[in-house]
């Protein structure tokens, strides 16, 4: 089994949260582990988080998981990406820009 | 005072197209013009001769080194895409290069466009669309409006720059804010005025909407996707560094492979510094 992290609109009550939800500053709002239940859902959209990863039988899709980028690199990326790929070649592109300024802030 | 008007007005003022390229056009549009006759046109004008063959023989052609001659890149390449070649270098010499504003170089701009002329190419021969000799200039055209606000209006595309670093901005909404247009409308305009076309035209007016209205354009859907990725690879650069998602629609349009992206990111850097180097100096 893997992860992936998904638009919050695609997300069913039943999923399982393979990250913990947390907002913008950094404070967590519901624990990894968590089953969704409709009224999360509901809470997710009223705070206006707009993805979420959860544990999937498809194994884990494509997107570097944020834990893997260097800090810098993650804090270059939130400024220039402010969306979540939706199909493989999405995924594709954000990876490329990734690894392009993953190169930059190396040098 | 109305800066859409004052665009509109200044863009009459453009010179024409240079003689080289009607000229070229007229002899290309004529069935008795002989390959020599055309060949002889471009030569007469020595440095567009030059640039040429050297961007002829670039990887991009995967011709490597081939061609020595006018009539040999005209036979190689076809017409269409070597009076490509020339407007696109034409265009260059139009506009000038020092009209610099803080953050934002001429020249970073030109690399972006030609990257996404570079990638727009490679993304229709990844498709096998078998017509791609307009891909490369589209996607070198794409952004000409920014090029006229840089030289009508240089004072306010310096406040607009400042905009874009403050609010972390697309460049298209500052201008909006600054011109009442961005420069999708202001390059139309332009390719009005010289009478570029049809599918040239709809590439620079809806390149960041990717599709026109019901119309599934191949090639507008791949200068869309092109421009994003020239941002993501970061190919010159191009005013801002937001790198935007995708319209969805373009991904049926194309019917990519999978992992093709990933696939050709190693020959779009490779051709992108040759073309650049070839182009640029």
């Amino acid at each position: 089994m893997g992860v992936k992290t998904i638009d919050v609109s695609e997300i069913t009550v039943g999923m399982e949260l393979a990250e913990p939800i947390k907002n913008m500053h950094g404070q967590m709002l519901i624990p990894e582990g968590t089953t969704l239940a409709e009224n999360h859902i509901r809470l997710l959209k009223t705070w206006g988080i707009k993805a979420a990863t959860v544990n999937s039988e498809e194994g884990t899709t494509q997107v570097e998981s944020a834990s893997n980028l260097d800090f810098e690199t993650m804090a270059i990326l939130k400024k220039r990406i402010n969306w979540i790929p939706l199909n493989e070649h999405e995924n594709d592109i954000y990876n490329l820009a990734v690894q392009s300024i993953s190169k930059q802030t190396k040098i | 005072m109305d800066f859409s008007d004052k665009i509109k007005r200044s863009v009459n003022n453009l010179p024409t197209l240079p003689t080289i390229y009607s000229q070229l056009s007229e002899a290309m549009e004529d069935p008795l013009a002989t390959n020599d006759k055309i060949a002889k046109i471009i030569s007469s004008d020595q440095s567009s001769a030059f640039k040429v063959l050297k961007v002829a023989n670039s990887p991009l052609y995967g011709l490597h080194g081939k061609i020595d001659s006018i009539s040999q890149a005209l036979m190689y390449l076809g017409y269409n895409e070597v009076k490509n070649i020339v407007f696109a270098l034409s265009i260059m010499n139009i506009f000038s290069k020092d009209k610099n504003v803080k953050g934002l170089r001429p020249v970073d701009l030109w690399a972006h466009s030609i990257g996404v002329g570079v990638i727009t190419r490679s993304i229709g021969s990844a498709i096998g669309e078998k017509n791609i000799e307009n891909y490369f200039l589209a996607g070198i055209f794409h952004d000409v409006g920014k090029l006229i606000f840089l030289e009508f209006a240089a004072n306010e595309y310096q406040k607009v720059v400042e905009i874009v670093k403050e609010k972390n901005c697309r460049i298209k909404d500052a201008e909006k804010e600054i011109f009442g247009i961005d420069h999708a409308e202001a390059g139309r305009v332009l390719a009005e005025k010289w009478r570029l076309p049809q599918t040239i035209q709809e590439v620079i007016y809806y390149h960041h909407n990717g599709e026109k209205s019901k119309d599934a354009s191949k090639l507008l859907a791949s200068v869309h996707l092109g421009n994003i990725l020239a941002h993501a690879l970061g190919f010159g650069f191009a005013g801002d560094n937001i790198i935007a998602q995708p319209n969805p629609t373009i991904w049926s349009t194309l019917n990519l492979q999978k992992g093709s992206l990933l696939k050709l990111k190693d020959k779009l850097i490779d051709d992108y510094s040759h073309t650049i180097k070839l182009m640029l100096t």
